[in-house]
């Protein structure tokens, strides 16, 4: 099972945080302020995965952020690789050639499509298609949702 | 660091030259008594370490020369035939006795100064005395040359007068001069390497930068029809016309070649509107490069990458139309063989009687060619027992979308080239796999599309 997961840029500012584990704030700033030290210190040739406390992390570079997953000793780091690129996928999917500022601005609709993609630190939807469908109709009923003018606004539409 | 170190030394070196300098050399300058303040000569010395000190103005006296020359045992004083009544100074000869024995002589003489000078040597030594009480005159030690030319021109019978000076008058060429040409030089010379560094570094850097002609090669030409998308050369802006050769870079944009071509070799491999990095075909990107230059507005996936391949290996095409042109392949072959049925082919491969005829190795050539391995290696599926079961393919559920044909291929390789009876079973398989690996890549279509 994932523990938790993190974006975060070369600079070291956390972009996305995921936790599917429960720990008190305070554990969670430092686990993430050790994490981001540790990944940032690395070389870029070196190898992805690295164990970590009683964790397995598995972190990516895409360009200027930088996806990193903490996995349970019996995971797959090769299959934590693949639904990090996935996931990366589905928000160029959506996006359209997404960069760091969509998932600075648009961070909520970055979360939806990781809770669509995984659930308790689970893959549950592996098809690209679904996942972007079911994002679509979510957006689709968020423009509904939102009043279209004065009237509405006071409930007089 | 170790340049600046290097300069601590030298700047250390010029300090003591300058203490030097100023610290341990007199002077004795020669006037004379005709024109009092023109300076006839001047020569070095090297002040006694006892009696005593030079007054900073200096001893402006005329010179004797001791009788006897080394001044051992008593001398005679100063000639008291002139009508001069200022200092006298002695030169006395080096040698026989000690240096503190020739001063108290020529002290004992009324004589207010000594020079004593070198013999066969012009090299200055500072005199030193074991006991230097009442000696109360001042005596400098000069070489044998500045002796010999103060014996021979300018003793008291010449009427010149000597001064004898506790230091240089100040020169500013060696005292100030030297010294700061020496320093400012040095800073120039270090900012001078400096530069160099500095250019050759970016010299290098821009050439990564660059294009190298031999990408710019492989970058298509195209020319231009009417009808083409393209229509301004965004450098020239000028319209294209029929036939002009037009670069047309991998984000799409053309520009004419003879304008792009020099921006793209000289100055850098970006395309000058949209600031895509230009690669030819089969450049590998230098991840290096481009990660450090990587903002928050850089595209997290490039496009040369594609987006569907995942971790795998990009396929150049469709593997269902791998999979469906293989297979028709195999039935033409099959339908041409000698008309065994599979069955019977199964019983040989069981018996492991390899009866091959011809046309069977070439369907399996065809196969060994067309079998696909993802990621370079071959993986490891569980190998269908052909006589019994051959429509078990063990696709594993992993496997979402394109894998599986692929595997399919893969199969029928791993049990050609695993099972001892190899050339006679793999058609076997094949021909019996055909419904299946219609079917099965049939209904993967529907799930893809």
């Amino acid at each position: 099972m994932m523990q938790f997961m993190l974006l975060f840029s070369r600079q070291g500012k956390l972009r996305l945080q995921k936790w599917y584990v429960a720990h008190p704030d305070k554990l969670k700033k430092k686990i993430t302020r050790e994490l981001i030290t540790t990944i940032l210190a690395r070389k870029p040739k070196m190898s992805s995965f690295l164990e970590w406390k009683d964790v397995k992390v598995v972190y990516k570079r895409y360009a200027s952020l930088y996806f990193c997953c903490a996995i349970e000793q019996n995971d797959n780091e090769l299959l934590t690789l693949e639904i990090i690129h996935r996931y990366v996928e589905l928000l160029d999917k959506y996006f359209g050639s997404v960069c760091e500022l969509d998932i600075i601005f648009n961070f909520e609709k970055a979360y939806f499509i990781l809770d669509e993609l995984l659930v308790g630190g689970e893959i549950q939807e592996t098809s690209k298609k679904n996942v972007l469908k079911a994002i679509a109709a979510q957006d689709l009923l968020q423009e509904e949702e939102t009043p279209q003018g004065f009237f509405e606004d006071h409930g007089l539409g | 660091m170790r340049q600046c170190c290097l300069n601590h030394q030298v700047l250390l070196w010029i300090m003591f030259l300058i203490l030097y300098a100023t610290y341990s050399s007199a002077d004795i300058l020669v006037f004379s008594a005709m024109a009092r303040h023109q300076i006839e000569e001047e020569f070095r010395d090297m002040p006694a370490k006892f009696g005593g000190i030079i007054p900073s103005e200096g001893i402006k006296g005329m010179a004797v020369y001791a009788n006897p020359a080394n001044a051992c045992q008593e001398i005679q004083g100063p000639p008291n035939n002139t009508d001069y009544h200022g200092n006298w100074i002695v030169l006395i000869r080096r040698y026989n006795c000690s240096f503190e024995v020739k001063v108290r002589n020529a002290q004992k003489a009324k004589y207010n100064a000594v020079i004593v000078h070198n013999v066969n040597s012009n090299e200055l030594e500072p005199m030193s005395a074991k006991d230097n009480t009442g000696i109360s005159i001042p005596a400098v030690f000069v070489g044998d040359v500045t002796g010999l030319v103060i014996k021979e021109n300018y003793l008291y019978d010449q009427s010149y007068f000597l001064l004898i000076n506790d230091d240089l008058p100040f020169n500013i060429n060696t005292h100030l001069l030297l010294p700061f040409a020496i320093v400012v030089g040095i800073c120039f010379l270090i900012i001078v390497i400096f530069m160099i560094v500095r250019c050759i570094k970016d010299r290098r850097r821009q050439r990564r930068h660059r294009l190298p002609n031999s990408s710019l090669k492989k970058i298509p030409i195209h020319k231009y029809t009417k009808g083409d998308p393209y229509e301004t050369c965004a450098i020239c802006l000028d319209d294209y016309v029929e036939g002009e050769k037009l670069r047309v870079l991998p984000c799409a944009h053309a520009y004419h070649s003879k304008c792009i071509d020099p921006w793209l070799t000289k100055n850098r491999r970006v395309c000058p509107v949209c600031k895509r990095k230009v690669f030819a075909a089969d450049e590998q990107v230098v991840t290096d490069e481009s990660d450090s230059d990587a903002d928050d507005t850089t595209p997290l996936i490039r496009v040369q990458q594609g987006t569907q391949g995942g971790t795998f290996v990009q396929q150049r095409e469709n593997p269902f139309d791998r999979a469906r042109r293989s297979q028709a392949r195999q039935d033409i072959n099959n339908s041409s063989d000698s008309n065994s049925d599979s069955d019977q082919s199964l019983v040989t491969t069981d018996n492991g009687n390899s009866t091959t005829s011809e046309p069977m190795n070439v369907a399996c050539d065809f196969l060994v060619s067309d079998s696909h391995s993802i990621n370079g290696e071959r993986q490891e599926l569980e190998r269908s027992d052909s006589s019994t079961n051959p429509h078990t393919v063990s696709l594993y559920t992993g496997a979402e979308e394109f894998p599986a044909s692929i595997e399919i291929a893969q199969s029928r390789r791993g049990v050609m080239t695993d099972l001892p009876t190899s050339n006679s079973d793999c058609h076997v398989e094949i021909s019996d796999n055909v419904t299946t690996l219609a079917s099965n890549s049939q209904n993967r279509n529907d799930v893809i599309t």
